[in-house]
């Protein structure tokens, strides 16, 4: 260990901290929004810095208070935490400078939201204790409800609205989850829950495990629980729509891979006909619909069914190849979401090539990030045998290949008033180029999504 | 004292499905307190005397599990917080569109979509 190595409270206090004092800030200055980018930015550097501990045979951890195992609240940053912390500090931090720079921001609290935002989420990513998941998650929600209703006419509030009562039955579902699983362990920390769940019959976990497949269900929206999505994307501000969709949907993924293929793997195994049906469902109605609808957010809103759809059924594959893949597409799948809400928010050339990119990533098309996930997802399924799974995949790529590139032909690209300019342009052309250097190098992505899996309970 | 519990839980969350379902604003938001407090009054049950017992307890003492109760207490904290927060957007809701009933915000809607698909060139 040298004097350098970045503590792991790092990422944690630094927006935690610093949120707090924007909130008591004017975020339309033009300073405060600074600041919370600055924020942003250090936070992504601090989580980055963690990388080669958290790729080391220990990952870093501590305890609360200095309490033994099990009394004490512990966090634990292992290769999955930080891939998924580094992806949706990235995501909001490029949605901040993108509002920023647009245009302006048009209310005071923004900034410090979104900076809460990023808090709560790291807080998730990095909690190894079952209700302490609870509270990071509803930081991150209470921000996103706030948010929600940014800009502040009618038809926002109107998708605050929705999302708010929507998310709120998801929070109490999972926080009934968290208790029957202390109930049913006697303990709130994950990785003791883990070693309960090999010894002990896993049948017991069956309820609280169909609970938090209700609640991860709610916020990553597929199939029975997507109905939200679509008004709400529509409606919300675009910046917001990129910040649900690229950023908060990540918790779903997250929580499912997290409570299910690490602390309850037997559960996960059970459940898998019940995920790849699901998986199904989603992937055909969210490609089918999104063809139907004439407005672009509502056809990204679909497409992000679809996707979630994908991660689900990826989900439902034995052993870890699928939950690889479900790795890969949940952080492809992120920036191609932030990157089509932020594009088709403007008019222009610029605005159609970086879409037309994060298109291309979202239907699988070579040489993009999209194509290599849904490559290693189509790959573990034929070699499993789901020859039905694999060719809904290559549909749904064909699908959505023909639902973005019809939205790209209307209307909303004749417009040239609002078109691209430097600064809103470099986000997004930012994100774009992400999405072509990962599909041109896709190493990384390949090894965070193999690297994240193999230190996870169901596979130890 | 579980079966009274888990009755009181059943109807409270029973209640708040009905009223999440209602056609007004503000009972949506009281039929999501109602469901945050069926969740709050599950923890609490768990941890009444006829199960578990504390950590580290000498024998002799009858002492419940502080675990759920300081569960019980943070989560009533965070429902406090977002029932609030709640009730703001109802009251923003009710001053931008003049009505708390939700047909009329659908009606809101399904206007605004038709005038800009009425709108649109091609």
């Amino acid at each position: 260990m040298t004097a350098m190595t970045m503590p792991l409270w790092g990422p944690l206090l630094l927006p935690w901290v610093l949120a707090s004092v924007l909130a008591f800030l004017d975020g339309r200055r033009a300073w405060v929004a600074w600041l919370g980018i600055a924020t942003l930015a250090a936070t992504l550097v601090c989580t980055a810095l963690l990388l080669p501990q958290a790729w080391s045979a220990h990952p870093p951890e501590f305890i609360t208070g200095d309490w033994p195992v099990g009394v004490g609240i512990r966090m634990r940053a292992d290769p999955l935490s930080v891939v998924y912390a580094l992806v949706s500090t990235a995501v909001l931090l490029g949605t901040l400078v993108y509002e920023h720079v647009a245009g302006g921001i048009t209310s005071r609290s923004f900034p410090s939201l979104v900076v809460f935002l990023g808090a709560g989420l790291t807080g998730v990513f990095f909690t190894s204790d079952a209700f302490n998941f609870y509270v990071f998650f509803e930081l991150a929600m209470t921000s996103a409800f706030a948010l929600a209703s940014y800009g502040e006419t009618a038809r926002n509030l109107r998708a605050a609205f929705t999302f708010v009562v929507v998310n709120l039955m998801g929070s109490m579902l999972f926080l009934t989850a968290v208790v029957m699983l202390y109930l049913t362990t006697g303990t709130l920390d994950m990785q003791s829950m883990v070693a309960w769940g090999q010894a002990q019959d896993p049948y017991a976990l069956v309820v609280p495990g169909t609970l938090l497949l209700c609640a991860f269900g709610v916020k990553l929206g597929f199939f029975p629980f997507h109905f939200w999505a679509p008004a709400v994307y529509r409606d919300a501000g675009p910046t917001v729509a990129a910040l649900l969709a690229g950023a908060l949907a990540n918790i779903g993924s997250y929580g499912l891979l997290r409570f299910g293929a690490d602390v309850m793997p037997q559960v996960l195994a059970y459940a898998r006909p019940l995920l790849e049906v699901l998986g199904a469902a989603s992937i055909l109605y969210g490609s089918v619909l999104a063809l139907s609808r004439r407005d672009t957010r509502e056809v990204l809103a679909y497409a992000s069914i679809t996707q979630a759809g994908l991660i689900i059924a990826a989900l439902g594959l034995a052993g870890g190849e699928g939950l690889c893949a479900a790795v890969a597409l949940a952080l492809a799948g992120s920036v191609d979401k932030t990157a089509l809400f932020l594009a088709q928010d403007r008019g222009g050339e610029r605005a159609r090539r970086a879409y037309s990119v994060a298109a291309f990533s979202t239907a699988g098309v070579p040489p993009t990030a999209g194509f290599w996930s849904k490559a290693w997802l189509l790959k573990a399924a034929l070699a499993q045998g789901h020859t039905l799974l694999a060719g809904l995949v290559v549909l749904a790529s064909v699908l959505s290949l023909i639902s973005l590139f019809r939205a790209y032909q209307r209307e909303q690209w004749l417009r040239q008033g609002a078109a691209l300019h430097r600064g809103t342009g470099a986000v997004v052309f930012a994100l774009s180029l992400a999405l072509v250097a990962t599909g041109l190098w896709p190493e990384p992505l390949l090894r965070a999504g193999r690297d994240a899996i193999a230190g996870l309970g169901g596979l130890r | 004292m579980i079966l009274i519990a888990s009755l009181v839980v059943g109807l409270l969350f029973a209640c708040g499905v009905r009223m999440v379902l209602e056609r007004e604003l503000v009972r949506v938001a009281c039929g999501t307190v109602l469901l945050t407090n069926s969740s709050v009054l599950l923890i609490l049950a768990g941890s009444f005397p006829e199960r578990g017992e504390a950590v580290n307890v000498q024998p002799g003492f009858p002492v419940t599990d502080p675990v759920l109760q300081s569960l019980a207490l943070t989560a009533i904290v965070i429902g406090f917080a977002v029932s609030a927060l709640l009730l703001t957007l109802v009251h923003r809701t009710q001053r931008a569109h003049g009505s708390l009933r939700t047909d009329r915000l659908v009606e809101a809607e399904l206007k605004r979509a038709h005038d800009t698909g009425e709108g649109t060139p091609g």
